[in-house]
């Protein structure tokens, strides 16, 4: 009776290990998984960020100071432009009647 | 008592739209005093590197046909003095990502009184970033009222 007593014991402790060691590996092989689709996508994200600074840095290269900062800034300093234009415009007439 | 509740999350979300930025703002300020009838102007580049591109002598030709439309007599400024000089310059951000933002800005600068007397600046965002097919309107928006100071104008 003891020993029948033990062989359930056993079966039954050998079905829980079995379950629990089985659930955790399935959950382990989903999370490696979602864990590997995240890291596929980091890599897509950090290569089109990539790309996309390349081409923001050949624009840059191509055009110069960004178009938005330099109209910003000849704005600004509009005044300044605009005087040395007229003064210049004024020296060339200068020379012209001479 | 579902249909009403999703009738009003469309029109909330249409009045939302209603809501969202303008395409095209243009801030015009000035002098009061300025007359454009009669009155002589040279158009010249804000920026000097664009001086002598195609692009930016066409879109020259579209500032001084609108300065001529208003009265403005075109002159060569290196030859005979012009009442005013006007500058210009054109902008189109070179992102990647719609909308782009557009920009022009343009002084006119009177020659006796050496000083700025008007300022516009326009912003517009849109899907078009070639200076060539979005400018020409751009400009002709700009200068719809010049010389008049109109503050902030939503377009």
């Amino acid at each position: 009776m003891k020993a029948s007593r033990l062989i359930y014991f056993k079966m039954a402790a050998v079905t829980f290990f079995a379950l629990i060691s089985e659930s955790t590996y399935a959950d382990f092989a989903s999370g490696f998984n979602m864990g590997s689709a995240i890291g596929q996508q980091a890599v897509v994200n950090s290569q089109n960020a990539e790309a996309l600074a390349n081409q923001r840095r050949q624009q840059i290269l191509q055009y110069g100071t960004p178009a938005l900062n330099r109209i910003d800034a000849l704005e600004k300093t509009a005044d300044k432009w605009a005087y040395e234009a007229a003064q210049s415009l004024k020296r060339i007439r200068a020379e012209n009647v001479k | 008592m579902r249909i009403k509740f999703f009738s009003a999350l469309i029109l909330v979300a249409m009045l939302s739209g209603c809501a969202s930025s303008p395409r095209s703002v243009t801030t015009s300020i000035g002098d009061n005093n300025i007359t454009t009838s009669g009155k002589t102007i040279e158009v010249l580049a804000l920026d000097f590197n664009k001086a002598t591109s195609i692009e930016y002598q066409s879109l020259r030709a579209v500032v001084l046909q609108e300065l001529t439309d208003k009265g403005m007599i075109p002159v060569n400024g290196a030859a005979v003095e012009p009442n005013y000089l006007v500058l210009f310059d054109y902008a189109v951000d070179l992102g990647t990502n719609e909308p782009f933002e557009r920009r022009f800005v343009a002084v006119t600068f009177d020659s006796k009184l050496e000083r700025i007397v008007h300022r516009i600046r326009l912003t517009s965002e849109g899907s078009t970033k070639a200076p060539m097919e979005i400018f020409p309107q751009l400009i002709k928006a700009a200068y719809r009222d010049y010389p008049k100071s109109t503050g902030i104008k939503y377009q």
